[in-house]
C-alpha cells in the first residue's frame, strides 16, 4: 500500500460521510462555476455591445446606472467625427423591449443604413431597410431563427407592425440576437428625437487611440470613452456589481465548503485520536500526520470539485434556457472559471482540514493513546 | 510459525553515525530515572542497565509505575531527572524523536492498537512509511512477519476477524517491522487468554533467541518470568531484581546478522 493508497482507503473506508463533504464542496463549487460563468457572460454581454461595430472605442455617457440609458446626441457623435485623428463615429440607438414571454429581453438597435458596414454588419439575405422608413426591420440571424422569421415575414414588437427586410450577422456573436431598426424610426417609437445611446469611433490608421480618447474625453466632458471592460466602469456600474454580487457569492460558497470540510475533519479526528497516537509512536514524523489528514480532505474536495464543474455546467444550462435571460445570456465558459474551481477545491481542503491536521499531529502520543 | 527467525527479522548495521553517549555499550541503559505526578514520585532514581540481546521483564503491582517506565523509555513522556540510552541514543535529550520511534525501538501496546479498517499486512506496513523501503519491499517485508508470527495465512483479514492473540501478534509484527534492536512490550499479554498469552511469550522469547533483539516487557504475566533472562521488581519508585534464570536453561542469543 502506497501513502496516496492509504489516502484512498481512508476516504472509501468512510464512504457516506466522505459523499456527504464532497457533496457540499460540490454545491459550492457549482454555484462558484455558476456565478463565474453567469458573471462572465454578462460582462461578456455588455461589453459586447461595445464591441458590435468593428470601433476602436466606444463612447457612452458618464455615470448612468445602466449603459442602456445613456444618452448622447447626434450632433456630439457628428463633432466627434470631426476631432482629429477620427475617421468615422457613429452612433446607434440601443432599446430594450419585449416581444412575446418567451423572449422578454430583445434588444433593439436604431442605425442608418449608411453606418451598417462600419458597425459590422453583413447581410446574409435580403436587403437592408430603408433609412426612414416606418415598416422595414433587419433581424439578426439567431434570433430569426429563434422567433421562426424570414425575409418577408411580418414582425411585430410593442405594438408597431414592421416587415422583415433581410437577416444579418455581425463582428460578434451577441449582435446575432439583435433587431435592427431605421435610427429615426426606433428614436420616434421611443420618443428621444436627436439622441443616440453609444457612439462608436474607429480612428484613421496610425491615429494614436490614447491621444484621441484624450481629445474627445476633454471636449464632451459628460461623455466616456471606452476601450474595454475595464472602462466599463466609467458610464456603467453594473458589472462592477455583479463582480461584487459573484465574489460575495464564492466567500458564502467557500464558508459553506470549508465548514463541511471541517466538520468532516474534525469528526474524523475525534474519532481516530488513538489511532494518530499509534501512528506517532511507531515512527510516524508530524508532518506525514499532517500530510495524511490534509490528503484525505484533498481527496474528498477534489471529488466534489468534479462532481460541482458537472452540477455548474447543468446550472448555466438550466439558465440558458431561462426566458429572462434568453438573447442577453449566452454562456462564455473560461478556462480560468475551471482552474479556480479547482484551486476553489484545493483551498477548501486546505483551510477545512489544517486545524484537525495540526491538533492530530501535535497533540501528544501518549495523551492520544490514553483515549477510548 | 517457522522454526528459526529468518534474516528479514535479523537487525542490519546502525543505520546512521551515533553521538557517543554513556552507556552506548548497552542496549538500554537508565540512570538515575525520576518522573513526579504531582507530589508523588512514581519512578525515584531507577537505575537500569540490558545488554544487547536480553530478554528482561519488570514485574511490580498496579500503580507501581511500570507502564511510566515504558513511556519514557519509548519517549513518550519526558522525565523529570536522569538519562535513558537505548541503542545508543541519548533519550532524554531528543527534540524530534520520530526517528527514534521508527529505527530504535518497536512498540507493543497492551491493546493492539491496530487500524481496524485495514488488513493485517496492511497494519504491519504502516510502520514502514517514511522509510526508504519501496511498496513491493515493504509488502514483502510484512507478509515474511506475518509468515513469522504464524499469521502469514491471515494477512487479508481485519482486526475485527481475528482473535485477541492474533491481533497481538499482528501487533508484534508492526512492532518489530523496521527491524529494531530494542523492543517494548507494556502488558502485551494483559488482555489475552493462556493460550494466546503463551504464544506472544513464546514469541517474544524467539525474537530475542534467534534475532538477537533486547526486549524489555513489564507484565504481572508470570509466563514471563520463566521466558526472561532476567525478572526486576518494580516498587516504590525503584528496580531490584526479582530473579535470574541460570543460563544454562536459556537458548544462547544468536549474533547479529553483519
Amino acid at each position: 500500500m502506497t501513502f496516496l493508497g492509504l489516502i484512498w482507503h481512508n476516504v472509501a473506508a468512510r464512504r457516506l460521510r466522505a459523499a456527504l463533504t464532497a457533496g457540499a464542496v460540490a454545491i459550492a463549487v457549482m454555484a462558484v462555476v455558476a456565478l463565474g460563468v453567469l458573471t462572465s457572460s454578462l460582462k461578456a454581454s455588455a461589453t459586447g455591445i461595445l464591441q458590435v461595430g468593428n470601433a476602436d472605442f466606444s463612447v457612452a455617457q458618464k455615470h448612468v446606472d445602466n449603459i442602456l440609458n445613456s444618452t448622447i446626441a447626434e450632433g456630439d457623435i457628428a463633432a466627434m467625427g470631426k476631432v482629429p485623428g477620427v475617421q468615422a463615429a457613429i452612433g446607434a440607438l440601443i432599446e430594450l423591449e419585449k416581444y412575446d414571454a418567451a423572449h422578454p429581453g430583445v434588444i433593439q438597435v436604431g442605425l442608418d443604413p449608411a453606418a451598417q458596414r462600419r458597425f459590422g454588419v453583413v447581410i446574409l439575405e435580403g436587403r437592408s431597410y430603408a433609412p426612414r422608413s416606418n415598416d422595414e426591420v433587419m433581424l439578426g440571424y439567431v434570433i430569426a431563427s429563434a422567433l421562426h422569421k424570414r425575409v418577408g415575414d411580418p414582425f411585430v414588437i410593442d405594438g408597431h407592425h414592421y416587415r422583415v427586410t433581410g437577416l444579418y450577422r455581425t463582428n460578434v456573436s451577441f449582435g446575432n440576437s439583435t433587431v435592427m431598426f431605421p435610427l429615426p424610426e426606433l428614436q420616434g417609437r421611443y420618443q428621444v428625437a436627436g439622441q443616440v445611446t453609444l457612439g462608436f469611433v474607429k480612428l484613421v490608421p496610425g491615429a494614436s487611440k490614447q491621444a484621441v480618447r484624450q481629445a474627445i474625453d476633454q471636449r464632451f466632458p459628460q461623455l466616456a470613452t471606452i476601450l474595454g471592460e475595464k472602462d466599463y466602469g466609467r458610464a456603467d456600474q453594473t458589472l462592477v456589481l455583479i463582480s461584487a454580487a459573484n465574489t460575495g457569492g464564492g466567500i458564502l460558497a467557500a464558508v459553506i465548503a470549508i465548514s463541511g470540510v471541517l466538520n468532516t475533519s474534525l469528526l474524523s479526528f475525534f474519532e481516530r485520536i488513538r489511532e494518530f497516537g499509534v501512528l506517532r509512536s511507531i515512527g510516524w514524523s508530524r508532518q506525514r500526520v499532517i500530510a495524511l489528514v490534509l490528503g484525505e480532505a484533498l481527496v474528498v474536495s477534489l471529488l466534489g470539485a468534479l462532481v460541482g464543474l458537472f452540477l455548474g455546467w447543468a446550472a448555466i444550462n438550466v439558465l440558458q434556457h431561462l426566458s429572462q435571460l434568453r438573447g442577453v445570456f449566452h454562456p462564455v465558459y473560461e478556462a480560468s472559471i475551471f482552474s479556480r474551481s479547482l484551486y476553489f477545491a484545493f483551498g477548501v481542503a486546505f483551510l477545512g482540514a489544517l486545524y484537525p491536521a495540526v491538533r492530530a499531529a501535535f497533540m501528544s502520543p501518549l495523551e492520544a493513546l490514553r483515549r477510548e | 510459525m517457522s522454526d528459526r527467525m529468518p534474516a528479514i527479522l535479523r537487525r542490519s548495521e546502525p543505520r546512521r553515525a551515533r553521538r557517543h553517549v554513556e552507556g552506548a555499550g548497552a542496549a538500554v541503559s537508565v540512570r538515575g530515572l525520576t518522573k513526579c505526578f504531582g507530589e508523588t514520585a512514581v519512578l525515584d532514581g531507577v537505575d537500569l542497565d540490558l545488554a544487547p540481546g536480553e530478554f528482561a521483564v519488570v514485574t511490580g503491582p498496579s500503580g507501581s509505575g511500570k507502564s511510566t517506565l515504558m513511556h519514557l523509555l519509548a519517549a513518550l513522556d519526558h522525565a523529570d531527572a536522569g538519562t535513558i540510552v537505548v541503542n545508543g541514543v541519548d533519550v532524554t535529550r531528543l527534540h524530534q524523536p520520530t526517528r527514534y520511534r521508527r529505527f530504535d525501538i518497536g512498540l507493543v501496546f497492551q491493546l493492539h492498537n491496530l487500524v481496524p479498517r485495514l488488513t493485517a499486512e496492511q497494519n504491519v506496513m504502516m510502520a514502514m512509511f517514511g522509510t526508504h523501503l519501496a511498496r513491493t519491499e515493504r509488502r514483502a517485508r510484512a507478509r515474511h512477519l506475518l509468515d513469522e508470527v504464524g499469521l502469514g495465512h491471515r494477512w487479508d483479514h481485519k482486526p475485527p476477524t481475528m482473535s485477541g492473540g492474533e491481533r497481538q501478534r499482528v501487533a508484534i509484527a508492526r512492532a518489530i517491522a523496521n527491524r529494531p534492536p530494542v523492543l517494548l512490550a507494556d502488558e502485551p499479554t494483559g488482555s489475552l487468554d493462556d493460550d494466546s498469552a503463551a504464544g506472544v511469550v513464546e514469541l517474544f522469547a524467539r525474537l530475542q533467541s534467534e534475532a538477537g533483539v533486547t526486549v524489555l516487557a513489564v507484565s504481572h504475566d508470570p509466563r514471563f518470568n520463566v521466558g526472561a533472562d532476567r525478572v526486576l521488581r518494580l516498587a516504590q519508585g525503584r528496580v531490584t531484581p526479582l530473579d535470574v534464570q541460570a543460563p544454562a536453561t536459556r537458548p544462547e542469543p544468536e549474533p547479529a546478522a553483519p
